[in-house]
């Protein structure tokens, strides 16, 4: 519809510095003197725009990231700053990096996925089973593992969602569940002990080899994910949906947005996710490191809560988890190589993330009043 | 008078024990700007989103064009022209101005990319701007998230996003509660300007003297039904009034119609 522009323009708020001049804008008690005015604005421009800076967390992450960096290169200039170390350290982190890409999904949308990290290891374990009973060291065989992982991954999400949004269960409980169900079926069809039996093709190709002989397939995979994920998350219909979810999911379904449709896609994408890193977990151990995988959820949340995304929903970002993830995987580097002993680690998680909510909650409750 | 564009008749919608609406009767006609007034807790919300589909009643009927409809969805009553201003607003505080006026039909690019679902935030944001410029909004920066913006920036963004989308009909619940003396007289400037589009307009409010300026006609509800109906040239403040509170009982002759 078109409207004729108004005829007396008083404005909703804050008069644009045209129609400041015009009229005195009373509600800001500013006086009618349009230098002051448009210094005023401009203010709050800057003030703006600083407000969006510091919002994206992510700058204050690399910044962090990059001092602990130093940090570890002046005190082990010989060891750190390494290209093996770097690399390793990379590709250590890679599975996290996936996780944590999936896990902001359900943060933005307001969710939690607590089950990442054991349905890691449950897909892990169905795809060496399937691939042990399809046979052979071919092609085919690391294919149907890989759709097995991330088949199984999807259907646990699946279920998660359906729970989260049929039944209304809380997600922070219902994937404390579910990551306690899937490590238990792992141990169960395991038979409680690691297999090993996986095709030497996948170890060989995904585990350790590296495009064009320089970026380890690990770490592509990563790299992929991340890409895809940031896309997604910022500049498609579907990532903003999860964010108004995550706003206000209330407003959202007044627009006619399908909530419960978005909520189980978002856990189906965590779901396989999962099961991708457990893959490559599997292609790069050779084996199904039951145990390897306690503290992966937690060091993802933390990664995703460093690198801005809001504990209470509304806006995140993939780009700054990735950064996010790896400040606990420089200070467990760090600490290893100065001989503290690196159970340290957890703790200095485990604070961090305490801290880092707390500081996200400040913030929320500044902007509320 | 013509033939209503919008009737609600006999809804009744219980939550729980508490029965908001009692066989709920509504009228709009086309292009007018009806009052709904009424008590708190007369049920005047739970009226509006009945009509909008954000909630189902448990029955009655919605008759909108002289059909039947079905407000299965709030998808529903937005495709037939029916758009609405919630009490609470309904903004979602981490997007920005652009992002909320267009959640839930945002514009996508054309070819393969929107195929893909790939914002056209540029143009989503040319339009925003546009309409605020049209409807004298006045944000600056609409690029910044809603979360910091004061009431009054909020309501217009949300009466904004009513004013595109809508074609029939937009249902105001209580517009002007947050605002002040100023923004309430911009705010019925939008009213009578949508009205001259042709759009009708229900509006919840309070305010008697805003009501007996701006509006045809008034519907007053209490304890989830209709009670009363007024042309407002025709009645005076007091009448209406004395039928909010069941003073006083209006008869079906009586209705002024
Ligand atoms: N979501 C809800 N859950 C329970 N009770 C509700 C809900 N919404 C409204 N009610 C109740 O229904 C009645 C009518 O409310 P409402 O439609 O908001 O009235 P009004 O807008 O006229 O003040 C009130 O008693 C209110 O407490
Ligand atoms: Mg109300």
């Amino acid at each position: 519809m078109s409207i004729e522009p108004p005829v007396n323009s008083e404005q909703f708020e804050r008069g644009s510095e045209l129609q400041a001049q015009d009229q005195p804008v009373i509600q800001n008690n500013i006086p009618p003197d349009s230098g002051a005015v448009s210094r005023l604005n401009r203010l709050e421009k800057f003030w703006q725009m600083l407000g969006r800076i510091y919002r994206t967390q992510a700058i204050l992450t690399t910044t962090l990231l990059l001092a602990l960096m130093l940090i570890f290169t002046i005190l082990f200039p010989t060891k750190f700053p390494t290209a093996f170390n770097l690399e390793h350290l990379i590709i250590d982190y890679s599975g996290i990096v996936i996780l944590s890409a999936g896990l902001t999904f359900a943060m933005t949308s307001g969710e939690f996925d607590l089950s990442i990290g054991g349905v890691l290891v449950f897909t892990g374990v169905m795809s060496v089973k399937i691939m042990g009973l399809v046979g052979g060291n071919t092609w085919f065989t690391i294919l149907v593992g890989f759709i097995v992982s991330l088949g199984v991954g999807g259907l646990v999400g699946v279920f998660n969602g359906w729970c989260i949004v049929k039944a209304r269960i809380p997600s922070i409980i219902v994937t404390l569940g579910t990551s306690a169900v899937s490590l238990g079926l792992a141990y169960i069809v395991s038979g409680g002990r690691d297999l090993s039996e996986i095709p030497p093709l996948l170890s060989d190709t995904l585990g350790f080899g590296k495009l064009f002989d320089i970026v380890p397939y690990t770490v592509l995979a990563a790299v992929l994910v991340v890409t895809i994920g940031a896309i997604t998350l910022n500049l498609t219909r579907f990532g903003r949906h999860c964010a108004a979810v995550g706003s206000n999911i209330e407003a959202a379904r007044r627009a006619g947005i399908n909530v419960n449709w978005v909520v189980i896609r978002i856990y189906i994408i965590s779901g396989s996710v999962s099961g991708l890193a457990g893959y490559l977990s599997l292609a790069r151990f050779s084996s199904t490191t039951l145990a390897g995988h306690a503290q992966d959820s937690l060091t993802a949340l933390l990664g995703v809560v460093l690198g801005g995304t809001s504990l209470f929903g509304g806006s995140g970002t993939v780009l700054g988890t990735a950064i996010g993830v790896f400040i606990p995987g420089v200070l467990s580097n760090g600490l290893i190589m100065a001989g503290i002993i690196p159970y340290w680690q957890y703790v200095i998680v485990g604070l961090v993330l305490i801290v880092v909510v707390y500081a996200d909650l400040l913030r929320r409750r500044n902007r509320g009043s | 008078m013509s033939t209503p564009l919008l009737e609600a008749v006999g809804l009744v919608k219980h939550y729980g024990h508490i029965e908001a609406l009692r066989g709920a009767d509504f009228t709009v006609y086309p292009g007018e700007i009806v009052a709904l007034l009424g008590d708190n807790g007369a049920g005047k919300s739970s009226l509006i989103k009945a009509i909008c589909g954000v909630i189902q009643p448990d029955s009655g009927q919605i008759r909108f064009e002289g059909k039947q409809v079905n407000m299965s969805s709030p998808l529903v009553a937005r495709k037939l022209g029916i758009e609405t201003v919630f009490q609470d607003l309904a903004l979602a505080p981490d997007l920005d101005p652009a992002g909320n006026i267009f959640l839930g039909q945002e514009i996508l690019y054309g070819g393969i990319l929107g195929k893909l679902g790939f914002l056209n935030k540029r143009e989503m944001h040319r339009r925003t701007e546009e309409a605020f410029a049209r409807l004298g909004v006045g944000i600056q920066d609409s690029k910044a998230t809603v979360v910091n913006m004061s009431g009054g920036q909020r309501q217009g963004i949300a009466v904004a996003r009513s004013m595109i989308w809508a074609s029939k009909i937009i249902l105001m619940d209580e517009p002007t509660a947050a605002l002040g003396v100023v923004q309430s007289r911009r705010v019925s400037d939008l009213i009578r300007r949508v009205k001259a589009e042709g759009i009708a307009i229900v509006l919840v409010s309070h305010n008697l003297p805003f009501v007996f300026e701006i509006a045809d006609r008034i519907e007053v509800m209490r304890l989830g039904k209709r009670v009363g109906r007024f042309q407002v040239s025709e009645a005076s403040a007091d009448e209406v009034l004395d039928v909010m509170t069941g003073l006083k009982v209006q008869n079906e002759q009586e209705a002024l119609l």
